[in-house]
């Protein structure tokens, strides 16, 4: 009997000290890159790469299902990002591995997703990319330190290309020029995108806009701008301001929920005039989507537009192509008219605000006159100033000399 | 080594061939073990100048042209070589041949009409019955069958005739004799008026005074049947119907009785001339203990799952060493790093399976150890020689 215990003892502890194979820590916290979710295994997904990352294998998760992400962001490509936190004082906390960062996906929330890039809260921070300049996102898009309230951070991002001492964008970048008020110029780097193709997409805190790659002058390939409300969005990942939620009809938009709106803005309008800054105004209302009371934008009147979402204004306003002199072309969302007090009809403004433009055919549309520093083709465009050649293209300046 | 075996017998066929026609033993040397005596006495004239001192009632009644078929045989019992007794058997044949008017049936034609070996033609002999039997089989009239035995440095040997149709023995002859082998076949060709001998007529009006039977008896009573009966390393009988009954010549004999599963009895008895000896022999049970069969089956089957567990455990461990510039890259896939973990963690829990298989067998291996099979003893395995050949008995 003596020797049946000892036999089963040490059974039991072979038993529990046996053969064991654990896995490498790195297949859950490595950066693998893949081109399909086959290239992951089982049970994962592949998460849509970018300009500084190539695709990499996350676990696999439904857009429309939160529950298959509990923890994580999940991506338009269904892959589960880990979320991670970012404390008041800006200090994140830790990602899996030392290959993913922890980057801030929403300018009110301390809230971001793990990804592997290098991170960075201001541009000290990120090393020399080889012969490539290198800027902080916030600096390379000319955040403001707070837009709307102190409570809007815009720190843990990631270094992104800048461009050179002339103004030349790395290659791969879509350059676009901004002018202040007095005519100084700034180029910024956007990385390209494609939607609905096999790429490259937007890096976290960016959205990919087709009607602004009309204004840049290359639709097929738009820039991908900071996500924030009013413009589409894939995933939350997306969005540096605002969720992305679905605004009916299979988009989805950096928004806010009408609750949530209420509480930092006071309702859905306040959400309205961040998009301007990108020439993308839209007008936001609360509608229920899916049952959630949703701030929904639409593109305004005269605004840059496309078929991600519908213009504002009923059944007289549709996003056209228009020419803006002879070279630039855009979507906007337009309405016919025959003189500028038409055009000013039922927006709140005046004619200094709108004008009514002659279009190459026989119909005028309405315009919105752009604010100084915007891009412009003549005078008439601007709601004050003149519109001045600054370099590569003309701008609303207060004074052309 | 039958090999070896034919060349001694024939080097002691010849040894004795040569001591017969030196000294007194019949001339009627013959290799056939069938042989046919020469019906003048002629052919065969110191025999029968010898034996004519004898009162000889087969020469004197017999039918030349009948002749009577007898049957013969003489057996080696103990340690003593077969060939030996086979050689005394010729000696005897020729000795009796030279009496005339037989037929004599040899020792294998004896055997082949037993179909048997020589442990089971020695219980033959033994048994009226059974000599009675094949004497029918082989046709004959008489047997004359005996056994030859060596003790220490004597030798004994001992005929019975048989008359197979009446069933009794109508003649014995039981010698001692010391010295060699020329001895012993000198003593059997002196034995053999003694075998012939008529038996003593009875004396209807005053009985003699009763001589003193020159046998005793050994009465053995045993519950167990079919036990071996050896006396003096001679086998005499097997036992039956509660024992055997033999007869002896008085003296020590020393008595062994075995028999498969019991314990071998031994012991010696002292005979007197006309009286019997009664002993009970209680045959203890031979209980044989051995490892119980899963003993060696756990065992194996421990030693097999534990190296195939050792096998595929050192194979579970093996490890793929990728540099971070590889996984990067995507020259290496994490599918192809999660497929070749998964082998080896099914490898992994195929050696736990095994080794729980050998845990589980080495404690059952353990358990059967404290309960060894326990059977009653089947014999012990005994290397006999025989013609030819030697038999491997017992069980195994």
């Amino acid at each position: 009997m003596r020797l049946v215990l000892r036999g089963c003892a040490c059974l039991l502890s072979l038993l529990a000290f046996g053969c064991t194979v654990e896995f490498p820590s790195v297949l859950d916290d490595g950066f693998f890159v893949c081109s399909a979710p086959e290239d992951c295994g089982p049970g994962q997904g592949c998460a849509e790469g970018n300009v500084y990352s190539a695709d990499f294998c996350r676990p696999a998760c439904d857009l429309d299902d939160p529950s298959t992400c509990p923890d994580g962001v999940c991506t338009i490509s269904g892959a589960c990002l880990d979320s991670c936190t970012i404390d008041a004082d800006g200090t994140p906390s830790d990602c899996p591995g030392d290959e993913f960062t922890c980057v801030r996906i929403d300018a009110f929330r301390d809230e971001g997703v793990c990804y592997p890039v290098t991170g960075c809260s201001r541009t000290a921070d990120c090393p020399p990319d080889g012969m490539v300049p290198q800027l902080c996102l916030n600096d390379a898009l000319g955040l403001p330190a707070t837009t709307v309230s102190a409570a809007i951070r815009f720190d843990n991002l990631y270094c992104s290309a800048a461009p050179d001492d002339e103004g030349r964008c790395p290659t791969g970048y879509l350059s676009f020029g901004i002018s202040d008020a007095d005519g100084r110029t700034q180029t910024a780097c956007f990385p390209p995108c494609m939607l609905g193709g096999d790429g490259p997409y937007c890096p976290p805190t960016t959205t990919c806009f087709r009607g602004f790659g009309e204004l840049v002058g290359v639709p097929s390939t738009p820039p991908c701008l900071p996500g924030i409300w009013g413009l589409p969005c894939g995933d939350d990942t997306h969005c540096l301001i605002g969720r992305c939620l679905p605004v009916g009809r299979g988009a989805r938009a950096c928004t806010e929920t009408c609750a949530e709106a209420e509480e930092q803005v006071g309702d859905c309008s306040g959400l309205e005039q961040i998009g301007a800054v990108f020439g993308v105004a839209s007008r936001m209302t609360c509608e229920a989507v899916g049952g959630v009371d949703t701030c929904v934008p639409r593109y305004d009147l005269l605004t840059l537009c496309d078929s991600q979402l519908e213009c504002a204004g009923g059944n007289d306003v549709n996003c056209v192509e228009v020419a803006f002199g002879t070279e630039t072309r855009a979507h906007v969302c337009v309405r016919l008219c025959t003189t500028d007090a038409e055009c000013a009809e039922g927006t709140g403004g005046d004619e200094n605000d709108y004008r009514c433009v002659p279009t190459t055919g026989s119909a005028s549309i309405c315009s919105r006159r752009r604010r100084l520093g915007a891009r412009c083709t003549e005078d008439l465009d601007c709601r004050e100033g003149q519109c001045c050649d600054v370099g590569d293209f003309r701008a609303c300046l207060r004074s052309c000399s | 080594m039958p090999f070896l075996r034919a060349d001694f017998r024939l080097v002691f066929q010849f040894a004795l061939a040569t001591l017969i026609a030196l000294g007194s033993a019949p001339h009627a040397w013959a290799q056939s073990t069938d042989v046919e005596a020469a019906a003048d006495p002629a052919s065969a004239s110191g025999p029968a100048e010898s034996d004519a001192q004898e009162p000889d009632p087969v020469a004197g009644s017999a039918d030349v042209s009948e002749r009577t078929r007898v049957a013969v045989l003489i057996l080696a019992t103990g340690e003593l070589d077969p060939a030996m007794a086979e050689g005394l058997s010729e000696v005897l044949i020729g000795a009796l041949a030279a009496r005339g008017g037989l037929t004599i049936v040899g020792q294998e034609e004896f055997q082949a009409q037993l179909g048997q070996g020589d442990e089971r033609t020695l219980a033959c002999v033994s048994s009226m019955a059974c000599l009675g039997r094949v004497g029918v089989q082989l046709d004959v009239v008489e047997v004359i069958a005996g056994t030859l035995a060596q003790r220490e440095e004597r030798w004994v040997f001992n005929l019975n005739r048989v008359d197979v149709r009446e069933g009794e023995i109508v003649g014995r002859v039981f010698r001692e004799t010391a010295g060699d082998l020329g001895a012993v076949a000198d003593a059997l060709s002196a034995a053999i008026p003694e075998l012939y001998a008529p038996p003593e007529p009875p004396t209807p009006v005053v009985p003699p005074a009763p001589a003193a039977p020159p046998f005793g008896t050994l009465v053995l009573s045993t519950p167990v049947s079919g036990a071996d009966v050896v006396i003096d390393d001679a086998l005499v009988g097997h036992t039956a119907n509660g024992g055997l009954r033999h007869e002896l010549q008085p003296g020590e004999a020393r008595v062994r009785v075995s028999a498969p599963g019991y314990h071998i009895w031994l012991r010696t008895v002292r005979v007197q001339a006309g009286g019997e000896v009664h002993i009970a022999v209680a045959l203890d049970d031979a209980i044989e203990e051995s490892a119980h069969p899963w003993v060696f089956v756990g065992g194996a089957l421990t030693a097999v799952s534990l190296g195939i567990g050792i096998g595929l455990g050192v194979l579970s461990q093996e490890t793929l060493l990728i540099s971070d510039t590889q996984r990067m890259n995507g020259e290496v896939l994490r599918a192809d790093l999660v497929a070749f973990y998964e082998t080896r963690r099914n490898e992994a829990i195929a050696a736990d399976v095994f080794f729980a298989i050998a845990g589980a067998a080495a404690i059952s291996t353990g358990v059967a150890l404290f309960f060894p099979e326990r059977r009653r003893a089947s014999g012990a395995v005994a290397i006999v020689p025989t013609p030819g050949g030697v038999l491997v008995r017992g069980s195994f």
